[in-house]
């Protein structure tokens, strides 16, 4: 019984352990977020690497999943209001969930592990401390870009992935299930709401620093060679989806609340 | 010349009581050492006798458990990191891998210190190119690796690259941790012929760490030996094949037997 509650009590320090060097970490990369000097090429690489490259990835997502929703939406509804109910459903899903939290996860996917691998090699290699002898700060250099792009890009690549989600919504509805276009264009317009589009953009601006600062994290304190960035990929990619549902519940409820 | 710790009037470094531990294994425990201006101080040692992490506390990238170190006078321990960035800004390094930043080429490497970096002024990167072509001359590489990445070139190449990135700035010291590494016995030579022309031209301060005797006596005009987190041994370069020391004898003969006991099981 002892052995099983010392157990309990090692995962509680860790868990608390781990917390609390996230939170010092988070702090400090944030401070530095508005504290000169910024090294605008690396930031400017960054909005590119995080924000351009995974368009096509985060635009398949998107019209994949419109498409999908629009047919969803047709088998539950075809024997009620299927032609309001569709662009209905469709746009506000999409652009106040779907879009942002798929968009969070597909990016945490490909870009949170890049930036874990990236860091986590570049501190097994000596890299950072390098950078650190050669009166450069690693935090405002590696980290600071990064958490930019996830702030500023996400909310930009899901603005898109809005567009292109109700577009693939759009054309199955038409070619597939034959409903009028204008009439399904017209209900779209109708059914959005500014603060439908805002909240999605919030969300993924969350997301998008929630990805960069998990990326970096796990890649700065990454120890132990090949294994160690392999733990700390793994790791920003599973605590970055994690932290994502469960920011994204808190703020679903804070934007119900407004 | 040195005298006591800290009250050396050209004393460069002054380590002085350094103790660090991880976990329970005790790296440093109460380490002195005292180096000179223009001095090159090679420190010797075993595999895990911790000579990386003096180096790497002396650099301040280590935070020890105990201990001041000081460097030009100033205090390296506890220090903001202005002081810290300030003092490394007259440093220069040649990590053990070399640690060139993948995402650069060659000369955007050499030139780092030059074009980033904080509290100075930039090279535009045109003269920076041309400085960083320079210094990789004064390596023996010439201008048609520029601008190649680091991945594309050799070990030795990319030894060579890293210490033209730790001259580039013309640091009043220069750290070599293990320089000889990996490399076979010419290159390792040439590094170190590389190492003390380089530690002349800038008359700066050199402090190495390295098990690798004959880089050790070639580099050094003092040499300490590290042993369980003290300087058990501290000479000149030529007193130290005269050195009746049990310890230091077994490490420069590199024999198996011997008070500096191996972790190993007998088959």
């Amino acid at each position: 019984m002892m052995e099983f509650l010392a157990a309990i009590g090692r995962r509680a320090i860790a868990f608390f352990a781990i917390a609390g060097r996230l939170s010092l970490f988070s702090g400090q990369a944030l401070s530095h977020c508005v504290r000169p000097p910024f090294y605008f090429h690396n930031i400017g690489r960054q909005f590119w690497l995080i924000g351009y490259n995974s368009l096509p990835v985060v635009g398949m997502t998107a019209v994949f999943t419109g498409a999908t929703l629009a047919l969803q939406t047709y088998t539950g509804f075809a024997h009620y209001a299927a032609p309001t109910a569709i662009p209905t459903v469709v746009v506000v899903s999409i652009t106040r969930e779907l879009g942002p939290v798929l968009a969070g996860l597909m990016v945490a996917g490909r870009v949170g592990a890049a930036i874990a691998a990236e860091i986590g090699t570049m501190r097994v290699t000596e890299q950072i401390d390098a950078l650190d002898t050669l009166a450069t700060n690693p935090m405002k250099y590696l980290v600071v870009p990064r958490i930019l792009a996830g702030l500023l890009m996400l909310p930009l690549l899901v603005f898109v992935a809005d567009i292109i989600g109700v577009l693939g919504g759009f054309v199955v509805s038409s070619l597939i299930l034959n409903l009028n276009e204008a009439a399904y264009l017209t209900t779209t317009i109708n059914a959005l709401k500014t603060m439908d589009v805002v909240s999605g953009l919030v969300k993924a601006s969350v997301f998008g620093m929630i990805v960069a600062m998990l990326g970096c994290f796990n890649g700065y304190t990454s120890r132990g060679g090949a294994q160690g960035v392999g733990i700390a990929t793994t790791n920003a990619v599973v605590y970055a989806s994690v932290l994502i549902f469960f920011s994204n519940y808190f703020l679903t409820e804070l934007f119900f609340a407004l | 010349m040195i005298l006591t710790n800290g009250k050396a009037t050209d004393a460069k470094i002054v380590v002085s009581g350094l103790k660090k531990s991880f976990g329970r294994k005790k790296v440093l425990d109460g380490l002195d050492l005292t180096i000179g201006r223009g001095e090159s101080l090679v420190v010797i040692g075993g595999s895990g006798s911790g000579k990386s992490v003096l180096l790497k506390c002396i650099l301040g990238l280590i935070r020890p458990d105990a201990g001041t170190i000081s460097i030009n006078g100033e205090m390296m321990t506890g220090a903001d990191r202005s002081t810290r960035e300030r003092l490394r800004r007259r440093i220069g390094m040649l990590f053990q891998g070399g640690a060139l930043f993948d995402s650069l080429s060659v000369w955007e490497n050499v030139a780092f210190s030059l074009t980033e970096g904080e509290g100075h002024e930039h090279l535009p990167r045109d003269k920076a190119h041309e400085v960083a072509i320079e210094k990789l001359a004064v390596v023996g590489l010439g201008p048609e690796v520029a601008n190649l990445a680091p991945v594309e070139l050799s070990g030795g190449m990319q030894k060579r690259v890293a210490l033209a990135r730790a001259i580039a700035a013309e640091p009043e010291t220069l750290f070599f941790d293990e320089p000889t590494t990996g490399l076979d016995p010419i290159m390792a030579d040439a590094i170190n012929n590389l190492i003390v022309a380089s530690v002349e031209r800038l008359g700066a301060t050199a402090v190495s760490i390295t098990h690798d005797m004959a880089s050790a006596r070639k580099i050094a005009s003092r040499i300490a030996m590290l042993y369980q987190g003290k300087i058990i041994w501290d000479g000149s370069a030529e007193e130290i094949d005269r050195s009746d020391n049990p310890y230091v004898e077994q490490f420069i003969h590199g024999k198996a037997e011997g008070p500096i006991a191996l972790p190993v099981r007998a088959l």
